[in-house]
């Protein structure tokens, strides 16, 4: 970075080991890289911030109870809106999971700081754990009348062998475009941002006409960090959200 | 014996809610005329405030996901059948449909979620007649 002509906007997205458990020679490698660190970072904001708003157990709430009243809230609601009021026993699924994302995704836009959900294999992970709890949650409650999740109701016989394979690759494209859609507007987002960025210094290296010129990145830069933030909480209610109108079809298997 | 004094407690406050209850409601009925003076409604739309962006990125993923999954389901049987590249182009069809049914679902979700105020140009009713040439 230090190269005004070399601006690298992917570089924020390495990943290194912090430090590693075993090695070459005892026949396992567990390394702790810094998106784990981050992922740490993010588990622990979460607790303490849930923890000591809500010490206070004030009748009469402060500003950071209201605050975590009102996170509260806003995931009961949607939970109850979208999986009715038989999800409530998946709230603290999806209450998790919605301030995971929602915290790991701010905290990226600190700068230096990594974000663990521009990787693919996260988002993924994440996804597949909400699909894996659909399906488990669906075959032990409905057992095989979850399947009729894969038929339309009112739809003719001979038109089903044609269906049901359809049916299926939909719901099989459900984790993909959870993970993929998280993943790829933080990705996006932040490649954006740090190329944008990069033209003002690189701009700057050409004298004083650079240091005007560089105005317009810059205001560009400005505007594109609060975009950024508002993508930021909005994947994250978008990825909850899907997570419990999935949970509903594990609830009630037919639409 | 906790439960008897739940019970009470859940009398008592039933009680002091019902004398309470005219005076609070008349409250409430004002709440709601004021809130519907500025034009806010208590409904809850959860994805209407979604920004365009956020709604094109949300029908576009859906369909390309389809679309990849049943590349991939092809591509692996034919893998394992050794009949490439017949399956993958049967699944690619199937993951086609997938998508655009993943795409309508979405959209039928998000018109279902739209609010719609008395000035919007939904465009020309069914029954107007619209001359096709002019």
């Amino acid at each position: 970075m230090a190269d005004p002509n070399k601006v690298d906007p992917i570089h924020q997205f390495a990943i290194t080991d912090i430090f590693s458990i075993g090695g070459e020679g005892a026949g396992f490698n567990i390394a702790f890289t810094n998106s784990a660190l981050f992922m740490v970072i993010t588990v622990l904001a979460i607790s303490a911030f849930l923890i000591l708003s809500t010490g206070g157990r004030g009748l009469v709430p402060g500003r950071l109870q209201l605050l975590s009243e009102m996170l509260y809230e806003f995931v009961a609601n949607m939970v109850r809106s979208s999986a009715g009021s038989e999800g409530m026993k998946f709230f603290p699924f999806v209450f998790s999971l919605f301030m995971f994302v929602l915290v790991a995704n701010l905290l990226g836009m600190v700068p230096y700081f990594f974000t663990i959900t521009s990787h693919i294999i996260v988002t993924f992970a994440l996804a597949m754990l909400v699909i894996t709890v659909v399906l488990v949650y669906g075959f032990m409650k409905n057992g095989l009348g979850f399947l009729k999740l894969f038929v339309p109701a009112g739809v003719p016989g001979y038109v089903l062998p044609i269906v049901i394979p359809i049916e299926i690759v939909s719901f099989l494209s459900r984790p993909i475009s959870l993970s993929v859609r998280l993943f790829a507007n933080m990705l996006a987002g932040h490649i954006t941002l740090k190329v944008f960025a990069g033209f003002i210094v690189t701009l700057s290296s050409f004298g004083f006409v650079g240091w005007l010129g560089a105005i317009l990145p810059f205001s560009m830069t400005v505007a594109l960090t609060a975009l950024e933030f508002l993508v930021s909480a909005l994947q994250a209610y978008v990825f909850a959200v899907l997570t419990s109108m999935y949970l509903n079809d594990a609830i009630h298997p037919s639409h | 014996m906790s439960n008897s004094t739940k019970q009470t407690s859940d009398k008592r406050a039933s009680v002091s809610t019902g004398s309470r209850s005219d005076e609070t409601r008349a409250l409430a009925d004002k709440i709601k005329s004021a809130k519907m003076g500025a034009g806010i409604t208590d409904e809850k739309k959860s994805e209407s405030h979604l920004t365009g962006h956020a709604r094109a990125v949300r029908l576009g993923t859906e369909f390309i996901a389809a679309i990849l999954v049943g590349f991939g389901i092809g591509y692996f049987a034919d893998l394992i059948f050794g009949s490439s590249p017949w399956i993958m182009l049967v699944m690619v069809l199937v993951g086609f449909a997938a998508g655009v049914l993943n795409v309508v679902r979405s959209a039928n979700e998000m018109n279902a979620l739209a609010i719609i105020t008395p000035d919007m140009d939904l465009g020309p009713e069914d029954d107007e007649d619209v001359d096709p040439i002019n």
